[in-house]
């Protein structure tokens, strides 16, 4: 056993070499910062810095007894989950659309002018919906004028968080229809010949062919995505978001930016994200349990 | 947090009509040069005058003999003009503390950033010798032991001037002293005359309509309505804070964000009173009927006045700086009989309104432990305070000019103390001046900023001379109303009242924002007005009985 590593060792150290650089990139900005939970157990004072009064899980009793603070523990799962549904979905059926198209030029065409929103920030984003969503804005003027009653996108506790999901999808989605045009380029043309002379027409090629063919793509991206869960997207919300739909949408992360970045209470802001840290890390795990269960997909 | 919006604004205020309508700003190069000259005589005027109330023995005014370094830190004045080759690090005050005291300041990095930096610098355990900073982190650096007790060095180095500051705004003074050690400085501010808020109404639209001074809130409704059905758009301009809604809430004898006392001594929160449900009940009338624009909720402070700069609104209920910001741009782009002119905040129940004042000072110096030269701090502090309230008539018009005007009297950092009384005294001699024509009363640059600027408007509409003249210079001015205010009693004072307690320091936001949110939900009808006792349930739950007792145990005159 001993003989085998070793001989292994002997035979790939260049790759180790060449992977040492990362690890011990990772190692100094991701691992040594751990130690900065302390501040998590702490009354943090700046001046006297980690060696603070200790004060255990104070700061975590406090986040909790807070009455709104599971309300954007939900919130976020909510917003993050359709999102995350959304934009697998949505640019892998663009993706497979834009593929049937004969025309090359109207294909590149589509495929850059859906990737151009991925570019611009939410800071600008949010300039542009506040002013089309607002209740004379472009939208609302069509509505009306069409006859339908006017909603209240930015203001009203149920729509605002379709508002969030959908835009964050039509902002995103074109990120994912590049990838996963890419990977449909590396289907082999063979393939769909074959199941032509058995008779299948583009639908049960695109059933049995196209979109088996694609599912590890589609696990890789999920499982990345799940780490993001409990990340809802804090710079559009932030952006967008008001008192009036606190309700519905203020998640974790608009949470401790009000309660510990504007106030600079280090020690809860540390508390919430080592607690939304711990969620996440559970959730990567369990959606790389899952991809290994449901599609034989495995990373390690 | 208005507060803290409000202070920055006052200091916006006087930068910006100081940038705009700077008159004297060209010459300044040569006038400083001149002016070391003839204030290095002027010192031993200083000397004298001072001479008097501190130990005979030292002399406060003189210089070191050996060249003393303090290190500080500083952020960008950005709408500071400075002589060619100058710069926040290196400038007029700057060579004149070397020239005068033989102090060389030097500035250990300039940054936008500043809370954050110093945070680090704190962290660090790096800090400079000199710097300010605001009430959570005094108290952070009195903790860990890092800054300097200055109770002794000021009662010897400080001179009349910087004491009477001190005097004037005593619980200022009071906050920064810390288990009976003086560690802060507070720089204090311009006078609690600038604390009075009002409904500032656009003037060519009620001549037009030819409407009365709204006397009762049902006066001020009329003329919402009256504007909306000649001008079209909403009645009122408010803003998603409801900061600026709020300011109204007095006329129904509501004091939100304000700490009170009860009638057994004890202290409650103004914004969870029943007053506050009864003007929530009109707000969400107003909603209703289409007086606050519907996307109230989204707008911010930009967002809000864009509506008043653009016409679409012409009664707006606001702090007293109306005129710097949106005034300016209201000018330049409607003209100035598009002004708007400030009201007192009509009753809405026959009662006399009562203003709300806060406690005002937010920023302390405070000297580093390792500091080898303290009383070096207060011989410049001391020097600030000369130049800006003593110098008038004693040095030079250009050497004045120099060391004010184009902000510079705003990019010396921790190196100033306000005077807490500037603001009454200016705006009564420069209203009175404005009278007479007579300015020989004049004692500080101050007041010629403002009598000038008022002068401006008056003759050519200036708009960047708005601000000046609404606040001072204006037949209606705010200024003028605090007066009345102030010399009539009809403010409240906060009960938070100097240190703010650790346990609402450690709520930050959260309890305020649970309020935000519910009274939003009140105003858009989302939830009826009875939805205001469980909003104030949550507060209380969330904390707000915690802050109440802490608030009771420091202030509270029940024992």
């Amino acid at each position: 056993m001993e003989g085998l590593a070793i001989k292994t060792l002997k035979k790939q150290w260049q790759y180790h070499l060449m992977l040492l650089p990362g690890v011990i990139l990772v190692f100094i900005f991701s691992y040594i910062p751990l130690y900065g939970l302390i501040i998590a157990f702490e009354k943090y004072n700046p001046g006297l810095g980690f060696s603070s009064k200790w004060v255990g899980l104070e700061n975590f009793k406090y986040i909790f007894s807070q009455p709104y603070f599971t309300r954007t523990i939900w919130n976020t799962f909510y917003i993050a989950i359709f999102k995350i549904i959304g934009g697998i979905a949505v640019p892998v059926i663009f993706a497979l659309l834009l593929n049937e198209l004969r025309n090359q030029k109207t294909k590149r065409t589509f495929q850059t002018l859906v990737y151009l929103p991925n570019f611009l920030s939410w800071v600008i984003m949010a300039g542009v919906f506040l002013d089309i969503l607002g209740s004379d804005g472009i939208v609302n003027t069509a509505l009306d004028f069409l006859g339908f009653q006017t909603v209240s996108f930015l203001g009203s506790v149920d729509v605002f968080p379709w508002t969030m999901i959908i835009s964050d999808i039509w902002k995103g989605f074109g990120f994912g229809t590049v990838v996963y045009l890419a990977a449909l380029t590396g289907i082999d043309p063979g393939l769909y010949e074959a199941a032509m002379v058995d008779g299948a027409k583009r639908w049960k090629q695109t059933i049995y062919i196209t979109l088996p063919l694609l599912m590890p793509t589609i696990i890789l991206m999920g499982v990345l995505a799940l780490g993001n869960v409990m990340n809802a997207g804090f710079d559009q919300i932030y952006n967008l978001y008001s008192p009036s739909v606190y309700e519905s949408g203020d998640i974790i992360d608009t949470y401790v930016y009000r309660l510990g970045i504007k106030q600079a209470q280090y020690s809860v802001g540390t508390a919430v994200g080592m607690f939304k840290s711990a969620i996440s890390c559970v959730m990567v795990g369990l959606s790389y349990v899952l991809a290994d269960k449901a599609a034989g997909y495995r990373i390690f | 947090m208005k507060k803290r919006i409000l202070v920055c604004f006052m200091v916006l205020s006087l930068m910006f009509s100081l940038v705009a309508c700077g008159n004297s700003g060209n010459n300044a190069a040569t006038g400083t040069d001149k002016g070391n000259e003839n204030s290095s005589s002027q010192t031993t005027g200083g000397a004298e005058d001072a001479s008097g109330d501190t130990s005979a023995a030292i002399d406060i005014w003189a210089p070191f003999d050996s060249t003393v370094t303090l290190s500080t830190v500083t952020s960008e004045y950005a709408s500071a003009v400075y002589p060619e080759g100058d710069d926040i690090t290196n400038n007029v005050w700057i060579r004149a503390y070397k020239d005068k005291f033989n102090v060389e300041v030097t500035t250990k990095w300039v940054s936008d950033e500043y809370d954050t930096k110093i945070n680090l610098d704190i962290a660090a355990q790096e800090i400079p010798d000199v710097f300010h900073v605001n009430a959570a982190q005094l108290q952070q650096l009195v903790d860990a032991g890092m800054i300097m007790d200055m109770t002794e060095v000021f009662d010897t180095y400080a001179s009349d001037l910087l004491k009477g500051y001190m005097n004037a705004d005593y619980d200022s003074y009071q906050s920064g002293v810390i288990d009976g050690k003086f560690y802060g400085i507070p720089q204090m501010h311009w006078g609690i005359i600038d604390q009075p808020d009002y409904v500032w109404i656009r003037k060519d639209w009620k001549e037009a309509c030819g409407l009365e001074d709204p006397e009762t809130m049902d006066d001020l409704v009329n003329i919402m309505n009256t504007f909306m059905s000649t001008y079209g758009g909403y009645g009122i301009a408010v803003d998603q804070t409801l900061d600026y809604l709020n300011l109204l809430a007095i006329a129904w004898g509501a004091h939100p964000d304000m700490w009170l006392e009860a009638e057994d001594g004890s202290c409650i929160y103004g914004s969870v009173q029943l007053e506050m449900k009864n003007a929530l009940a009109a707000y969400a009338d107003w909603y209703s009927k289409g007086i606050i624009n519907p996307d109230f909720a989204t707008l911010d402070f930009a967002a809000m006045n864009e509506a008043v700069v653009s016409g679409t609104v012409g009664v707006q209920p606001f702090y007293q700086w109306w005129g710097y910001n949106p005034g300016v741009d209201t000018v330049s782009n409607l003209g100035a009989e598009a002004i708007f002119e400030p009201y007192m905040i009509p009753s809405a129940t026959g009662e006399t309104v009562m203003n709300s004042i806060f406690f005002a000072n937010s920023s302390y110096i405070v000297v580093s432990k390792d500091c080898k030269d303290p009383e070096a701090v207060i011989k410049l502090l001391n020097f600030y305070g000369y130049m800006v309230d003593e110098s008038t008539g004693v040095e030079d018009a250009a050497t004045i000019s120099a060391f004010t005007d184009n902000d510079m009297a705003h990019v010396v950092g921790a190196f100033r103390v306000l005077n807490p009384a500037c603001d009454y005294t200016q705006y009564h001699e420069v209203s009175s001046a404005l009278k007479s024509g007579d300015t020989s009363n004049f004692t500080t640059s101050g007041m010629w900023q403002k009598y000038n600027n008022s002068v401006e408007f008056l003759a050519n509409q200036t708009p960047a001379c708005t601000g000046d003249y609404m606040q001072q210079g204006n037949e209606k001015c705010s200024y003028g109303l605090a007066t009345y205010v102030l010399d009539n009693n009809l403010y409240i004072k906060s009960k938070l009242w100097g240190a703010t307690p650790e346990t609402l320091l450690n709520y930050g936001s959260t309890l305020d924002d649970i309020l935000t949110e519910g009274f939003t939900k009140i105003i858009m009808g989302v939830e009826g007005i009875d939805y205001f006792d469980t909003v104030v349930e949550n507060w209380k739950a969330a904390g707000g009985d915690a802050a109440t007792q802490a608030m009771t145990e420091m202030y509270g005159s029940q024992k």
